[in-house]
This record gives C-alpha cells, structure tokens and sequence, in this order.
C-alpha cells in the first residue's frame, strides 16, 4: 500500500481543526500553497519536508516513530501495542497519545482496516510515511541491517551465512547445537522452556518482551521444513528463540560483552581481516579488540580465539568488507533484551536551576532595553555620517569596526551584533553603486521607543544570520558577510527561544522551593548578584517571599539539555549556536541576568501586543528638560526626547553614556551651532526654555562671547566673477539683472560674483548687451562639487516604514480582514509566526479541489517512485507507462532493480538488458503481482 | 519604576540629583565605593573605580551592599554589566592577604591557589618573595611590605594587609578641647567638629589612610587628634618651614604638648623630639647620591607618621614610604587630585581614603566660609593685542597673563573692597613687583626670608597691613584667617589643585559670617582665556561656580 495515497485520503477526510494545525505546525507545507490534497501529501512526505518535521520532534516523539520503523511491517503497520513493547519502560497509555500526535503532524498514518468495511477490526495500526526510513538515516536507533537486507546487499554474504548455519546445524528449525543446555551448568529454567518450545511462530504472537524477529521479512518469510531454507532466515529464527543475550553468549571468550557493548551507539565497527577463513576449527586464546569506526589499528590483530572471532563465526557479526563488520538487527535487539529504545524519556530533564531575583532580573533586561535603542541610534548617527566601505572579501573591515566600536562604547564583539543587527532590520542596506553600507531612510527613527525595540527584536527573530559566527573562523568572518547566513538561524533561533520559555515555565511552576534555598544559601562571596540578602531573615514566611520573588535563570547547559529533549535532532546543530542566540537575548533584553522576562516570554510567544504594553509600561516618559550647571554642562536627568537631544547635541558635546544624557558646551561647540545658523539669543532661549534652573551666568557669557567672535568672515560659494574698472558699469548689470538670470552678487562696488559658470555668465551678459572679454583661462573657476561637513543624504531609494512585526499583522489583515483573529490557543502554537490568515486560505484552496487528480501536479513522481520501491522490495515485476523521445507513450513490463537520483534502473526481459528510465518521464506503474520471487520473470 | 535620586550610566559614573528628597541619604550611601568626581550645583557626578570599590572592601562593605544601594536609589535600570563588573572587581580584594605568622615573620596567604600562583610567576613581583611556606602561603620579605602592596595593586589583586602596624613609642599627648561653640575657634575654648571626630574615627578603626577636607576646615585639628587617639611618638611631614612652624604654633594650641616635646626638622634647625616636624624638602636633599636625612623616617620608633598636603607628596618620599608599612599613616588633603596621576600609589602606600566631605557640605554646616568666585575678563589695549597676535608661543602666555591693564584693575578693585584683608597673588615677580609698587604693598616671593614672611603674615593677621602681594610662595599651608579677598592675577598654566589651594586661603570661616570673594583676572582671548577655564574646572566640580563680569 502506497503511503502516499493513504496519506492523500488521510488528509483529505481530516476536519478543518487537524488541518490549521498541521499548517500551522509545518507552514512550509504551504509556501507557496498547494494545489491540492496530493500536492500537500507529497511535500509532507518529501524527504525535505521531513526532515523540518523530524526537528520538530521531541525525546519521546522521535523515540516512539523509531521504534515504529523499526517494529511496524512496513506494509501492514503496527500495534500501539507493539511499539510500546519496544521502548523500553513505555507503557501503551503513554505511547498512544504520542503516536496521534505524529499522526496529527503527518509523520504516521492509520494502516487501513482489512477489510476496509468493518469497524472494530481489533486494535488500530500505525504506519509510517515510507521515506522517513531514509531520512531517520540506515540506523535507526543505532541498530544495524537485518539478515536478510544483508544477505541481499553484501555478495557473498548468503554463502557464507549458508556455512555458518551448516556448520552450527541449526538450519532446520531447531537448534539441535545448542538445544540442550551443557550439564553442569543449568540455564533458567523459564529461558529454557521457552528456548525449547518456543519456534519463531511462537514468540511472533506474544506481546511481552519476549523480542520477536522484525523487519521486512520478518512476517511473509518462507519457512516451509524441507524446502531450501534461506540461511537468513535461518539466523533469524535461530536467534529469536533467545530471550536474551546471557544464552546467546554462553560460552563466548571473555571480553565479548564488552565489545559489543561497543556497538551501543552504532552497529559498524572495524576489525582487522574481517573476511577470515572461518573453516579450520579455532584455539581458545587471548581477547582480541574491536571498536567502533575510528579504534586503532592494533585493536584490531586476527587472533583465533578471540572475541571477534567466536562472534564472527557464529554469524552474530556480519563483515562488510575485510576492515569492518556490521552487528545485525537482531542480534542488536537481543543485546537490548528486545528494545529499540533502552531509556523512554516521557519527561523532560529536570535540574534544579538557580534563581535570582526578580527585581534584578527586571533591572537588568529593562537596561539593556534602554542600551539597545540608545546604542542603536548613536550607530545609525554614525554609519549617517561615515557609511561602511565593504571589503572586496565581503563584509565589512575590521578596522572600520573598530572605530565604530570605540564611538558607541561598546566592545567589538557588541558592536558586531549591533551592526547585524541593523542591517537585519533594514535600517542599514548595501547601496551596491559605492558598494557602502548606508543607512536607510527608516520610519524607525519616528517611532516611539517601545516599538523601536520590537522593531529591532521581531527582526532579530527571524534572521536568516547568525551574528555570532562574525568574528570566528579562520579566515575570520566579517561582519555583514555573507559567510554568516544560516538558512536554519530563524528555526533554530526560535525552537531555542521557545525551549527556553518552556524551561522557565516548567521551573516556575514546578516546585521551586526546598533545592533553591538549600543552593541560595550555599553560594559563597562573589555570587552576590545571585544572592539573596539572608541577613536575619529566618522566618518561613519571609523564606517564602523571598522565594516568590525569585526566578530560574538556566544556565546554557541546562538551555542546552532542554533543547536535546524537545528537538533532539538538530540539538546537535544548536549546540554551536546557543551560546550566540542567549547572548544576543540578553543584549535585547529579552532575558535579564539569564533569566527570561515577562516582555521575553511576550515576545516568543509572538503576543506583539502584550509586548507592546508591556514594554511601554516600563520604559519612562522622555524628559523634555535638562538641568544647566554652572560647570558648563546640562544633564538630562532621564531619556531625552529626540528632538531635544538633536539640538543639544549641536549646541554641546555628549559626553559619557547612560540613560541621562550629559552634555558639555565648549565655545568650539557654541560655534558650530553659529555656523548651523543659530542666533546667539536663540540659543539662549532655547537653553531658558528647556531648563528647569536658570540658565547660569558663565554659559550666558559663554554664548555671547562666542557669538561675538562668530561671523568675522564670510563664506560664501560663486563659481565665476565679474569685475570692472567702472562702479556705474557694475551697478547697472545689477540693476538690469532684474530677474537675477545672472545669479550676481556685488561684494565690493567694482566686484560682482555669479553662481553661473563663467561661460553661462559670459553668454547672459552677451544676451543682455554687454561684450565681457574672457579671464585667463586658468584662473577660471569651474563648477565645484560643494565637499565637506554636510551629511550624506540618506539612501532614499528603499523606504522602509513597516517593522517586521507589523507585516505579519498587516498580511493577516489583507487576507481575513481585521475581524477574524484566531484563538489564543492557536495563536500560542503558531510557532513561526505566519498568520492565520494564510493557512485558511490554504485551507479553502484545498477545500475547492479534488483531493488528487492522477497523473497531474507535484504528487506524480513521488507516487511512481513510491510504486517502484516498493515492486524492487517485492520482487515484483511492473507495467512501466513511460515517454518516448518522440512524445508518444510506451508500455513495458519490467523488473526494476533500483531507483535512486531521479531515474530508475529496470531489467527489460524482452530485449534482456538493462534500461534506465528519468522517473518524469514515467506516466504510470502497476504491479504484477505473482510474478517470480527473484530476477527473471 | 523606581523615583530615586541617583542616575547610574553605564560609562560608571553616578548622578546625584541634589534637589531629590532622597539625596543626602543616597549621598552617604553611595560615598563609601564612589568618588565624588563632580559637585555642581544640581547634579554630582560620582565615579565607580576599582580604587574605590577596593576601598568600600578594605572598610567592610561587601559587593551585595553596593549592588544594593544602586538598586535601591537608582531611578532607572541600573546597566547590568556594571553589576557584573563591580562584584567582580570587589571579589579581586582580599584574596592575598598579608598576615603576621608567629614562624616565618611576614607571610602572604590565599585562599584561591591560581591567583597566587599567578602573583609569584610575575616578573616584577617574583622577587619579593621569600620561599613556599606551603601551596597557598609564601614568605614576604618584611621590607618589601609596601612595595609588594604597590605592585599588586598595579596586578589587579590588592592584598588586605592584616599584618597590624608597630605601637611605636608612648608618649600621651591629650587634646585641649573644651565643649565651647565650635564655630568660633577665635574664643580660646574649642572642641573637635562632628566631621573631624568623624575623619578621626575613620581613620583610625582602618589603620592607615587618607582624610579629605576642604581648605580651612582644620585638618590640622584632625591631625592632632590622630596624635591624641595614638598616644605615641609622632613624626609629621610638611611641604615647607613655614607650615612647620604653623603645625607647631597649632599643636601647642590644640594638645597638652609643650614646646619642649616639638621638634622642627628642617634646613635651618634639626632637631629630633617626641613630636617631630619635617619638611620634604629635606628629607628628599640629595648629597653625593644618598638621602642623609632619610634615616630620620625609620631611625626612630614612630608611632604615627603624617602626610601635610600628602597630593604634593614627592616621589622619593613615596619610595621611603613604602619601607614604613608597619607604622599608622595619616594622609592630609584638600584635593586629592595629583596632577601627575598618582592616586593609586597613596593608596596602596599610605591608606585607601577613610574620609571625604564635599566642600560644599562643610560651607553648609557653617565651618568654612562661603565663597563667590569673580573671573573678570579684560580686554587688551590694542598695542598689546598686536604683540601678543605676533609673539612667539613660548612667550605668549606671559604676554597676556601680565598684560599692564591687568595692574589697573587690580588698583581699582583693591579700592572697592578698601578695609578689607586682601591678597593679591600672582606667578610673575615683574608683575607683582609692579603691583606692589603700585598699590605701596608688601611683596612676599621666594627671596624673602622666612623671618621677613612671618613677621608679614603676622602683621596682616593682627590687621596692621590690609593688603599684601604674594607669589606662588602662599599657594599652601599657608594660614591668614581674616583674608576675605584675593584677587589672582596670573596663575600657573592650568593647575587646578593650584587653584583650589588659593581659593582655600579664603575659607577660614570669618568672624562675622562674610562671604569670600575670589577674583581672577583673565585676558580675553588669549591663552590666558582657556587656562583659566581649566583651572577653574575643579572648582566649578565642587560647586564654586565663577560668575564672569567685564573689567570695570
């Protein structure tokens, strides 16, 4: 049975609910969206669409699906029963629930009931989606290849395995070799009972941990008594008559147990001339070594009597080649006593983490909210003023940086950060005419301050850049490079974000107490900001609310263990970039002092408006006063409102930094703003205004003293002259250029200077009928380009005037109208954040079509390859509908062989070759069943 | 949100908003770790430095305290890097620690075996060491005791020296004090003011140290008072013989000390008694490369020494000084800013600092007198603007500091404020020779014999002479109570504690209750212009804001 199809009818009989939540579980699926049923099964079963799915999984999740596609038959399926009896410490009750939540999630489907009409056909069975056994790798859970996918891919494997088993005589069903224990040494007597009864017929039906023989063969092998027996077979049945691994190892050289121990984690290991000659009879000797993969050469001595060898020659490890050797499936099983999973883990780790205060807490994230905007803004100053040349390695220099650092007083590593940052809000863009980064003209400035930060951290969220690899590596990466771009940085980002909340809800909620104050009052000197001041406080009630105002803040390690049970598959690939994603955390103030904070906690769960609130709850109103001293400086004593800021910062030098804002006045300063064309008494009633103190008498001074000196010379810009030996002359050009054509200027009776170039002059003088003669050519003056202390217009091109946060919203919008907002609870699960709105007009979409139309869209090549891997595993031959060259189609019955890259590898019995074929180009597959086991039809 | 008084930046500096109900108590909080680096009229500024914060340690406060009371005053979030920093600069102090072992004499101990580690293997500090008593204890050479204090303070681990200090030799000394008014000193009856008690306390619960107090508010007194607690043979150092002269005419005043038991120590006479009196300048003299008189400092049992004016203190002292760990050591200063950055030496050689009062405060209580600070700013006559315009650099500030306008209006002001005791102080001898001829003044300058200065000062003291010319000579030590005007006609460049010091010959409260005033002519602009703002820039910090009028 296809599972495509049955994934195809599984999702099309789904109700509306089941459907939002898988789209909004796996919002790939939809991007862009599906055209229909089919469409939406293919990709969710798509080996790329499974592997995002597969990170999304937890301990237990992926626990329970391993232990499926290990046990279920791949056709058939398999009971909750089953599974459950193959994880060990598991019960069906825990197994079930999981098992719909990977259903729900499309990873597993329900096998169809046989026959399809009745209803209560005993328990249900759990199928999994087929190419997940490729993308969970050769190895689920660590176990190797059972005997017969290794007597079928290894040459020379059945042969050998047919000399074991002659050899050992346990070909015909029993196990004559060893089927009574040696006297003397008596095995239990219950192992031994079902060892003698038990046939593979018998242990197949229990549902206890008695192991059972799983895998492909494991339920149609044939096992007719006289008939030539597959040896593979024969292995299996041979050792599932064990119920664990002590009577299987009877008699083993010493050292066994703990070499296979090795094979825990893997079952490849390398031995030394493993392809042996295993016929002339062994000597007991010394140990002899293996290990996994990497063990050294030495390990690896042919010894005769040694482990490997008694292994080897009992088939229970199986040699790949003369260097490595592989531990089959069932022996693996066996070694677990029967379980794919050892340790179920239904729970997520729980350590006691430290607590801080949450006053400290809150400190600390709402500082580094103030440092975020204000560093922010004093960047976009500068890049404004000095943009950022790019390498021609790309990114920007390190000593560009480092200038930039030493103006926002921060260090390097911050400052990379923040230039990231920047440019991931669009507040900075590479203008690629100077191949400079720029700052953009951004409405972000405008904003009040709360929704400057969501700005900032909605942009950081879904980032396809890891800031933290800048600075790495070697060659090093440079800031803004390109050598930082992670495809995977917005998922890993927030499934680490999301770990995090959830540890923190878990360790609020969970029982705090007895373990926080054992460790509070255990922290020594120097963990003061950790502490609590225990001063004199030893009444319970006091105890308990100091307590409740602590809370957890986890360590990385901790963050890091979480994440390995919520996503064990890509904690791998997190593990490198967790460090970063906390770090950058605690800058946006997303976490104080590691802890997560209430706006943290908003944030991830993408409640922007929460956050919102939140944020502007906290943040304090800006002054609009500063307070003027007698020292030459104003301090404002809190934020001060931009526009005051602005011209402050003309009038005076910042100086230091902090939320106040600390200005000096120098004449130096007083002056620029002169040349900014301030007026000496506008300056002071700027200062009267603003200041809450009167404006001291040295500043007043200051300022006049200054403005005295101001102006002593002019500047001005002209590009051509005029002059004459005559004022009369002079006075009527001025007086004839009524229009100001010319653009003169008199600046002395006999002089006169133009903004025209001295040949436009030339010619506007001619037109208005005087003959000028022509200055020496070298003391013309050409039109200049005006250079200096101007500010470089920012670029105008890309205006950006939407925080990220807001486009969600504003999509959301267009596409439901602002009425329909999803529940809370779905808005909580919608992990990265797309809106609801797209997932019900996918959801409509899907609705309007037939569920498949075969032949057509995205799902035909899937379910052709579906079909043909499945008639190479049966052996089946097929009718292959394919496309000629000339376009026209072709039918022809042939045995695929394999199928991988796109094409398929078929035996043509009529031409008797072989024939490759581009899976597009197939149109149809049907089996024939009945068809020949092997080879030749 | 919090509504405190203090604004903590995350560059480590504090404000302080003084109008904010909450201020004095945050003030005092926050004193014990950080510096007072600015006190104008609205918003101090006070800086968090390891110095400090190993100061806040070495007087018991430990890092939750501190990060307390940021907490608890500060009126927005406090930067949590700064938290961080501070607990770990804090938790830098005491892991050495210097202790007496009844075995090995002076040994150094740890608990935190890298750290020490770390110290040995220095280059520079290496040395100092004796041998591994065992893995966290090592010999310290009892020599090299300041030395060692000094270097690892350079290394960034302080050691808590709880080795103890000699008792020196006894020799009871009692302090006259009665429990007269002690706002009139003038009255023969007098008793130790509430922050000199304070400063002594301070002092001597730490063991060694600094005491900071505004010119004029009796560090003399506080010095004494030290003298009174220890009950031993003390030695005193000086800037000059002048200031000798003045601890000893105070100390007999002050303390049951008779003229027998004071010794002066200078170039004219050495004598050495109970309570001996030096000046640097002879202990640093120099003869065929040895300092003959340094024996002075260790030769004898002192009790207690004292550091007159210890921001003046030469370095050669500072090399001595590291010899005398064992003995008290009392630090005296109106500023503790040294020109050539020297804070961390004072503290790791004579004490971290044990008391400081902003100037302001002391005015407020009523012990100094208040001040108003006059910068009158004059216009060159044309002449000399167009030799100045053309001077080389080297000549200009003279050119403008002793412009001849300059003496016209020192003629004039001197005539508003006839009857009143009046300095006029000066750097250039030509200029003051000219404004003295001028005014018919006496002139004080270095050529003038001490006998000649004494009699002077005690003339204008008893009020025979109202007005009098002096050079750089009076910039310290220097005691006239009744002076209530100065004016400054040039000044060194651009020396702020200079400054100060002449600002603080005024501040011997007055017997009515009047105010000083300060003026200091400046040349318009010139060179004279931005000298004078820079020295005028710790004054402005503490809150003597100059008002700048035209010359009349």
């Amino acid at each position: 049975m296809s599972t495509l199809r049955l994934l195809i009818s599984d999702l099309a009989a789904r109700p509306d609910s089941s459907l939002l939540r898988l789209l909004s579980l796996r919002p790939e699926l939809m991007d862009p969206a599906a055209a229909d049923f089919a469409a939406l099964a293919t990709r969710a079963s798509s080996r790329a669409g499974l592997a995002r799915a597969l990170d999304l999984l937890n301990q237990p999740q992926l626990q329970v699906l391993t232990s499926l596609i290990v046990m279920a038959d791949p056709d058939s399926g398999a009971t909750a029963a089953r599974i459950a009896s193959a994880v060990a410490g598991a019960t069906v009750e825990q197994v079930a629930p999981l098992l719909d939540q990977l259903h729900e999630l499309a990873l597993v489907l329900h096998a169809p009931l046989d026959p399809p009409d009745t209803d209560d056909a005993g328990p249900r069975l759990f199928l999994a989606v087929t190419s997940l056994r490729e993308v969970l790798g050769a190895h689920p859970a660590g176990l190797g290849r059972n005997y017969v996918e290794l007597a079928e891919a290894l040459p020379g494997c059945r042969d050998r395995l047919a000399g074991i088993v002659a050899r050992m005589g346990h070909g015909h069903g029993s196990v004559p070799g060893r089927a009574a224990p040696p006297a003397g040494n008596p095995p239990d007597g219950e192992l031994a009972r079902q060892r003698t009864d038990g046939g593979p017929d018998a242990t197949g039906q229990q549902a206890g941990p008695a192991p059972e023989v799983p895998g492909q063969q494991a339920g149609p092998a044939p096992s007719v008594p006289g008939q030539r027996t597959d040896p593979a077979a024969e292995m299996q049945r041979f050792l599932a008559s064990f119920t664990g691994p002590e009577l299987l190892l009877e008699g083993a050289p010493e050292g066994t147990s703990e070499l296979l121990a090795k094979f825990e984690s893997g079952p490849m290991g390398r031995v030394g001339h493993a392809l042996r000659d295993l016929s002339p009879a062994s000597a007991p000797g010394g140990g002899e070594g293996v290990s996994s993969a990497a063990a050294s050469q030495n390990a690896a001595r042919h010894n005769p009597g040694g482990a490997v060898e008694w292994l080897l020659r009992r088939g229970l490890l199986i040699p790949l080649d003369d260097d490595h050797v592989e531990l089959p499936r069932e022996v693996g099983l066996l070694l677990r006593h029967g379980s794919v999973i050892t340790s179920f883990a239904p729970e997520s780790p729980s350590r006691p983490a430290a607590h801080i205060r949450a006053t400290l807490r809150d400190n600390a994230s709402m500082g580094a909210v103030a440092s975020v905007l204000r560093t922010m803004a004093r960047l976009l100053d500068s890049v404004e003023d000095a943009p950022l040349a790019t390498l021609r390695a790309g990114g920007v220099g390190v000593r560009s940086v480092r200038t930039l650092a030493r103006d926002l007083d921060v260090e390097m590593a911050q400052s990379y950060f923040y230039l990231e940052l920047a440019a991931m809000a669009k507040l900075i863009s590479l203008d690629p005419d100077t191949s400079q980064w720029r700052a953009t003209a951004s409405a972000w400035r405008s904003r009040d301050r709360a929704e400057q930060w969501l700005w900032l951290t909605s942009a950081w969220l879904d980032a396809g850049r890891m800031p933290s690899l800048v600075g790495s590596g070697s060659p090093a990466v440079n800031v803004l490079a390109g050598e930082a771009n992670r495809a995977d940085a917005p998922a890993l980002r927030n499934t680490s974000l999301q770990v995090l909340a959830a540890l923190h809800l878990s360790l609020t909620q969970g029982a705090v107490p007895a373990t926080v104050a054992a460790g509070s009052s255990q922290e020594g000197t120097g963990q003061a900001i950790a502490g609590q001041d225990g001063a004199g406080v030893s009444g319970a009630d006091q105890a308990a609310a100091i307590l409740a105002s602590m809370v957890p803040a986890p360590t990385i390690g901790q963050v890091l263990e979480h994440y390995a049970w919520h996503h064990p598959r890509p904690a791998r690939r997190v593990a490198n970039a967790l460090a970063g994603f906390l770090a950058e955390a605690e800058i946006l103030g997303l976490t104080g002092a590691a802890a997560l904070t209430d706006l943290g906690l908003a944030v991830i769960d993408r409640d922007w408006d929460a956050a919102l609130a939140l944020l502007t709850g906290a943040l304090p109103e800006p002054v609009e006063h500063v307070l003027l001293q007698g020292d030459l400086t104003a301090v404002a004593p809190g934020f001060l409102s931009p526009a005051l800021s602005a011209e402050l910062s003309l009038l005076a030098e910042p100086e230091g930094s902090g939320t106040a804002g600390v200005f000096r006045f120098t004449p130096a300063s007083i002056q620029r703003a002169l040349a900014a064309g301030r007026t000496a008494s506008g300056i002071l009633n700027f200062l009267a205004t603003h200041s809450v103190t009167p404006v001291p008498q040295p500043l007043e001074y200051l300022v006049q003293d200054a403005a005295a000196r101001h102006g002593r010379f002019t500047v001005g810009a002209a590009s051509a002259f005029i002059s004459t030996e005559n004022p009369e002359l002079l006075a009527e050009l001025l007086a004839g250029d009524m229009d100001a054509h010319l653009g003169l200027t008199a600046i002395s009776p006999t002089v006169a200077v133009s903004t025209l170039t001295s040949a436009e002059l030339a010619r506007g003088m001619l037109d208005a009928g005087h003959s000028p003669a022509l200055a020496d050519s070298d003391s013309t003056p050409e039109p200049n380009e005006v250079v200096g202390g101007t500010r470089r217009a920012a670029l105008p091109a890309k205006h950006e005037a939407v925080a990220p946060y807001e486009t969600a919203r504003l999509l959301a919008a267009e596409e439901t109208g602002p009425e329909e907002t999803g529940t809370d609870e779905t808005r909580r699960g919608n992990a990265v954040g797309l809106p609801l709105g797209l997932a019900a007009a996918q959801l409509n979409l899907l609705r309007s079509r037939p569920a498949w139309s075969p032949g057509l869209g995205e799902s035909a090549p899937a379910l052709v390859r579906e079909q043909l891997q499945r008639a190479i595993r049966a052996g089946t031959d097929v009718w292959l509908t394919t496309v000629r060259s000339d376009g026209g189609p072709e039918r022809l019955r042939l045995h695929p062989v394999t199928v991988m890259e796109g094409r398929v590898r078929a035996f043509d019995p009529d031409r008797a070759s072989e024939r490759i074929f581009s899976i597009h180009r197939v149109m149809e597959v049907e089996l024939i069943d009945g068809s020949g086991k092997k080879g030749t039809p | 949100m919090n509504d405190g008084p203090l604004i903590v930046q995350s560059d480590k500096t504090i404000l302080l908003e003084t109008g904010h109900p909450q201020a004095t108590e945050a003030r005092h909080a926050i004193a014990a770790f950080a510096e007072l680096e600015r006190a104008p009229e609205h918003m101090h500024s006070y800086r968090i430095t390891p110095l400090g914060l190993w100061n806040a340690r070495a007087a018991g406060l430990d890092a939750e305290q501190v990060l307390d009371t940021l907490l608890m005053y500060s009126r927005f979030p406090v930067p949590h890097p700064l938290l961080i920093d501070i607990e770990e600069v804090m938790a830098r102090y005491g892991r050495l620690r210097l202790e007496k072992d009844p075995i090995h004499g002076l040994v150094m101990r740890t608990n935190d075996f890298p750290v020490l580690e770390e110290v040995i293997h220095a280059k520079k500090i290496g040395p100092l060491l004796g041998p591994r008593i065992d893995p966290l204890t090592v010999v310290v050479h009892s020599s090299q005791r300041g030395a060692l204090k000094q270097l690892l303070l350079k290394a960034g681990w302080p050691a808590e020296d709880l080795a103890g200090y000699v008792d020196g030799t006894p020799h009871p000394i009692a302090l006259t004090a009665g429990d007269a008014d002690a706002v009139a000193p003038k009255s023969g009856a007098w008793s130790l003011r509430p922050y000199q008690n304070l400063a002594v306390e301070n002092f001597w619960a730490g063991g060694s140290g600094v005491v900071v107090l505004p010119c004029g508010a009796g560090k003399t007194i506080v010095g004494a008072a030290a003298m009174a607690v220890s009950g031993t043979t003390t030695l005193i150092l000086v800037t000059n013989t002048l200031s000798a002269r003045q601890w000893k005419a105070e100390l007999l005043k002050r303390t049951s000390l008779t003229e027998a038991e004071i010794g002066e120590y200078s170039g004219a006479v050495k004598e050495v008694r109970p309570v001996t009196i030096a000046t640097y300048q002879v202990l640093t003299m120099r003869r065929g490369g040895l300092y003959p008189h340094l024996e002075l400092l260790d030769g004898n049992d002192w009790g207690l020494i004292i550091y007159d004016e210890v921001h003046l203190l030469p370095a050669p002292i500072f090399r001595m000084t590291a010899d005398l760990q064992a003995r008290r050591r009392l630090g005296l200063t109106a500023t503790l800013v040294r020109e050539d950055g020297r804070e961390g030496e004072v503290f790791s050689l004579i004490g971290p600092k044990r008391y400081d009062a902003p100037w302001k405060d002391i005015e407020a209580q009523g012990y100094i007198a208040p001040a108003d600070c006059v910068e009158v700013r004059i216009d060159l006559p044309r002449d000399e603007r167009m030799a100045y315009a053309m001077a080389d650099d080297a000549d200009k500030y003279r050119l403008c500091a002793s412009s001849e306008s300059k003496s016209e209006v020192v003629e004039r002001l001197v005539a508003t404020h006839a009857g009143e005791q009046l300095l006029v102080i000066g750097q250039y001898i030509d200029q003051l020779d000219e404004i003295a001829e001028r005014l018919g003044a006496p002139l004080i300058k270095g050529e003038t014999s001490v006998k000649e200065r004494e009699r002077l000062f005690d003339e204008f003291r008893r009020g025979v002479i109202h007005t009098l010319v002096v050079s750089k000579v009076a910039n310290f030590s220097i005691d006239l109570p009744e002076a209530s005007v100065a004016i400054q006609v040039s000044g060194s460049f651009g020396s702020r504690q200079e400054e100060a010091q002449r600002l603080g010959r005024l501040m011997r409260p007055k017997a009515d209750g009047r105010t000083a005033r300060f003026y200091t002519l400046v040349a318009r602009d010139t060179v004279d212009a931005d000298f004078a703002a820079k020295r005028q820039r710790f004054l402005a910090e503490q809150g003597y804001a100059y008002r700048i009028i035209d010359a009349p």
